[in-house]
């Protein structure tokens, strides 16, 4: 128990006293002013100041203990202990010259007693501004008043992926619009400052705003990503942060918290990279693999012995030569494969399927460097082939539909490629085995018979009327 | 681009055409050779563009549903019309563009979706329970819920899908993408339609090659014995006397074409040649005799009845498996304007599961890689009733300003619902989609730029897009 701040804590309360019963005091003075004598007394007025004045002393004391806890700034609370101290000997001198000065000063009286009501509505609005935050008052007014309001947030879309600071462009800003006004110099709830990139890292009354490669022991994380009920969440107000910013929020300190930290697709999750996307726009999808390699174009003579030897062969685009090569024929031979080694470094796409391509023929076949789509289905292949397949390590998608594959080999591959997309239908691997293995290898993406659930007819509602 | 049927023009040349050449003289001849990197393949049959960059999709499956199906019945899920059915739809709603047919009705009663919708899939994709197989793929797929455009009326909107203008005239989008692209499969034509036995839908018109060379036209496969019409020899004419006769028909044409340069001429030989070739190629594909128990059973029932859309869709699939570039299936009866508490769980029925199985089927296969499936209609339905609303009986009105489409396959984003249209679904709210927007975005999916795909005719260039479209980037994976 702690009697100051138990106290100190009634003091928004007791402020809305003195205020009232000042400004209902001013109205009686304007009434008497404008000649309602018959309402209103002289006596009446000085007796309601004086009860403003009381109330207002109590709401004093009760600021100056509630000044002792370390949740404000000192300049602001100051600028409001001091003109809420001057608007008591101001309402003082209200009340004495209200009883002493003569009966045809009415004006001037009035004059003084606007001075103090104004004195009473500054000293409430600085008094609000250290419990709600300076934005608080205009946060939901016209944007004229406020111009700040996620503006560097707004124009995200317009920055360069590659030149996005997490730091500058978006916890900082979201700092900014979401925690700021009750956590800056002017105003430290929980003795914490978030102000400057060096603030997260000091100390507050509750543990460190940000312990870099810890999220979970980072007090920032852990009070923004509570459940929306929770009394703890951050901010206790508005909308707090969105389930995007805190997958940021998250990656950055994990990440190590620099404040020049950029995303890099390769640590990214595939959600986080999707959440990024949608929410600003920011592509961090890894480049395909075409896109980052070069290779000249083919000797057309090349192209030509490669068309009569049964292979098709398409270049990916207008300017990228990669190649993309099908095998046409029934049944595949040695010099075919000879012929198919000359362009083994162009090639990315690869179809060699339904041709008694066998284990001991596909270890004919040269290192494709480029390698990134394999189809060998329907062929009598199994543990050459995924020796085959391990050696190339750009490989994303391997068709290994109706082959010999078994669950073995496959393990062998996936220990090695673990994020392959692999189709392994009319194999030796069973259903189990493949649920196992997802289990096993959850990057990977395997891909085998497709089955429907059984279904029931849907029933429409004038159905559902009728059964009722 | 000049394109290449132009090449060999003895007679007539235009003055413009002619002035071309003089200044260009001789370099231009070797600067053709030099721009074109595909003319050295012998192996993209037909067409001498190729890509443009590196393709997601080297094929296309389009499901089209004839008549328009009600998004509001089956995937644009809107709660409200529920709580408000048999209310007036409110004029605030409506907005400034409202048909004749709309306009002539005094009552417009807010219609709710018949069937329950709930969230399938990881994806939390809303399905109406009509769709209860296409609600086990939603993890597969991309709804487009703010689709747009111009037509209120069938024939002028279907037009404006396939070839980017109301009026026909223009080459189709399946010839576009064929004469683009070309056929991987020498003995198949690179753009087949299929349409259901009893329901077509489609027209042929709609398979027109436009000004494009006739090769690019797309031909349709019947179901039955024939499935392409007059293709099969007559008795007592076998393919050795057929191969003479046009070995013979071959020289003659040559001479023709040297007198005349007339590539039509050539165009026809072409469509001989690959008629003779579609002799044996056609029966093998249309055969689905040897496809096992459990791919009919994956496809439903009516799989195993030829002309029926099951069965349509496992013939998509092997035709796919062999290459040919665009294949079209029409389904009809979509036009709910009244009995469609009745009418449409009979289409859903039809469709649905053959629709999921042809793309689990793709997927299975590993042909979902490099393949797109579009699924949809010309345009959407109202939110109010078309005619009286009675206690089990109500129809909706055409509706181009909001409807759904469905992608699936390369190069789309997976279990993605994107666009919004207002609570009552009656406008787009949130990233709308043009019909050339859409067509746009499966030309770039195919590696083409949609504004280099360009033909040039009596004196302009034209292109599928006409002069608008937007690649949609947010649904690319």
């Amino acid at each position: 128990m702690d009697w100051e701040l138990f106290i100190g804590r009634f003091h928004p309360l007791m402020v809305h006293l003195p205020i009232g019963i000042f400004i209902l005091g001013y109205f009686f003075e304007i009434l008497l002013q404008l000649g309602f004598r018959n309402l209103i007394s002289r006596k009446i007025i000085i007796v309601t100041y004086s009860f403003g004045l009381i109330a207002g002393l109590f709401a004093a004391v009760t600021g100056w203990l509630l000044s002792f806890s370390d949740d404000y700034g000192i300049e602001p609370l100051n600028d409001h202990k001091q003109l809420g101290i001057a608007t008591l000997v101001v309402m003082l001198f209200v009340i004495i010259y209200q009883i002493k000065a003569s009966a045809d000063k009415g004006k001037f009286k009035l004059v003084i007693s606007t001075v103090a009501i104004i004195l009473t509505g500054l000293t409430g609005h600085f008094g609000g501004n250290l419990t709600h935050g300076s934005t608080y008052l205009l946060e939901y007014g016209p944007e004229l008043l406020n111009s700040k309001k996620n503006a560097q947030l707004d124009n995200i879309r317009e920055i360069n992926p590659d030149s996005l600071q997490i730091y500058a462009n978006i916890i900082q800003p979201l700092i900014q619009n979401k925690c700021i006004a009750c956590h800056s110099t002017d105003n430290y709830k929980g003795g914490l400052i978030l102000e400057r990139y060096s603030d997260l890292f000091a100390d507050a009354d509750h543990d460190k705003p940000v312990l870099a490669g810890n999220p979970f022991s980072s007090e920032l994380f852990k009070r923004v990503s509570l459940p929306v009920n929770h009394e703890k969440i951050m901010p206790p107000r508005g909308a707090g942060f969105g389930y995007t910013d805190i997958q940021i929020l998250r990656y950055w300190i994990e990440n190590g918290a620099d404040s020049l930290a950029l995303f890099n697709s390769d640590n990214m999750s595939k959600e986080l990279i999707a959440l990024v996307n949608r929410d600003y726009g920011m592509d961090f999808s890894p480049k395909p693999y075409y896109d980052k390699v070069k290779v000249d174009r083919l000797d057309e003579e090349l192209i030509t012995k490669l068309g009569s030897s049964g292979f098709r062969v398409n270049y990916l685009g207008e300017t990228n030569f990669l190649l993309d090569v099908a095998f046409k024929g029934d049944s595949i031979s040695k010099d075919q494969i000879q012929m198919l080694n000359q362009v083994s470094d162009r090639i990315t796409y690869l179809k060699i399927s339904d041709c008694y391509l066998s284990d001991d023929l596909i270890t004919e076949i040269a290192n494709i460097k480029h390698l990134t789509r394999i189809d060998l289905s329907k062929n009598n292949l199994n543990v050459k082939m995924v020796s085959f397949l391990m050696n190339h390590k750009h490989l994303e998608s391997s068709n290994l539909n109706d082959t010999n594959i078994d669950n073995e080999s496959l393990r062998r591959l996936l220990d090695k490629s673990s994020s392959l997309r692999i189709y392994i239908r009319n194999t030796k691997i069973t259903s189990e085995q493949i649920s196992n293995l997802a289990h096993t290898y959850p990057n990977a993406e395997i891909i085998s018979e497709f089955k429907f659930e059984k279904v029931v007819e849907a029933k429409s509602v004038f159905a559902q009327e009728v059964a009722q | 681009m000049d394109d290449h049927h132009h090449k060999h023009h003895h007679n007539p040349i235009s003055r413009k055409d002619f002035l071309n050449k003089a200044t260009l003289g001789l370099g231009a001849i070797s600067l053709a050779s030099l721009i074109n990197p595909l003319s050295a393949f012998g192996a993209s049959i037909g067409s001498t563009i190729g890509p443009h960059f590196a393709p997601k999709a080297k094929r296309v499956i389009f499901l089209n549903m004839i008549g328009a199906p009600s998004q509001l019945d089956l995937f644009d899920y809107k709660p409200i019309l529920t709580k408000m059915h048999g209310v007036e739809l409110p004029d605030s709603v409506l907005g400034g563009r409202v048909t004749a047919s709309v306009a002539a009705q005094a009552s417009k009663p807010i219609v709710r979706p018949l069937y329950n919708f709930s969230q399938r899939g990881e994806s939390g994709m809303w399905m109406s329970d009509l769709m209860p197989h296409m609600g086990q793929i939603t993890d597969e797929l991309c709804m487009i819920n703010s689709m747009y455009t111009e037509s209120v009326q069938h024939e002028p909107a279907q037009m404006f899908t396939h070839t980017g203008s109301e009026i026909p005239g223009r080459p189709t989008m399946g010839s576009w993408i064929s004469y683009g692209l070309g056929s991987e499969n020498e003995n198949l034509p690179s753009y087949i339609a299929l349409m259901t036995k009893g329901n077509e839908g489609g027209s042929s018109r709609l398979l027109s090659s436009g000004f494009l060379p006739a090769e690019y036209q797309g031909v349709q496969f019947r179901s039955g014995k024939s499935p392409v019409l007059f293709l099969n020899n007559p008795p007592g004419v076998t393919g050795e006397i057929r191969r003479e006769q046009l070995d013979h028909l071959q020289k003659l044409q040559d001479q023709n074409f040297n007198t005349w340069g007339d590539p039509s001429i050539k165009a026809k030989m072409s469509q001989y040649e690959m008629a003779f070739r579609m002799q044996t190629s056609v029966p093998e594909v249309m055969n689905t005799e040897g496809e096992p128990d459990h791919i009919y059973e994956l496809y439903g029932e009516d799989s195993k009845k030829p002309g029926t859309f099951a069965s349509n869709c496992l013939l998509a699939r092997r035709l796919a498996d062999r290459g040919v570039r665009f294949i079209q299936l029409y389904h009809g009866g979509w036009d709910h304007h009244s009995n469609l508490p009745k009418q449409i769980p009979k289409r859903c029925k039809e469709v649905d599961q053959a629709s999921a199985a042809l793309i689990m089927d793709l997927k299975q296969r590993g042909m979902l890689e490099d393949t797109l499936v579009i699924w949809g209609g010309e345009f959407g339905r109202t939110s109010f009733s078309q005619g009286q609303l009675t206690k089990d009986d109500f129809g909706r009105d055409h509706h181009p300003d909001a409807y759904t489409m469905l992608m699936a396959g390369a190069g789309v984003k997976k279990g993605l619902t994107y666009g919004a249209t207002d609570d009552f679904g009656y406008h787009i709210t949130e990233n709308k989609v043009h019909v050339h927007d859409l067509n746009a975005t499966i030309l770039h999916l195919l590696g083409m730029d949609h504004e280099k795909l360009n033909y040039k005719y009596q004196g302009r260039r034209f292109r599928l897009t006409d002069v608008h479209g937007n690649v949609v980037k947010d649904i690319l994976s």
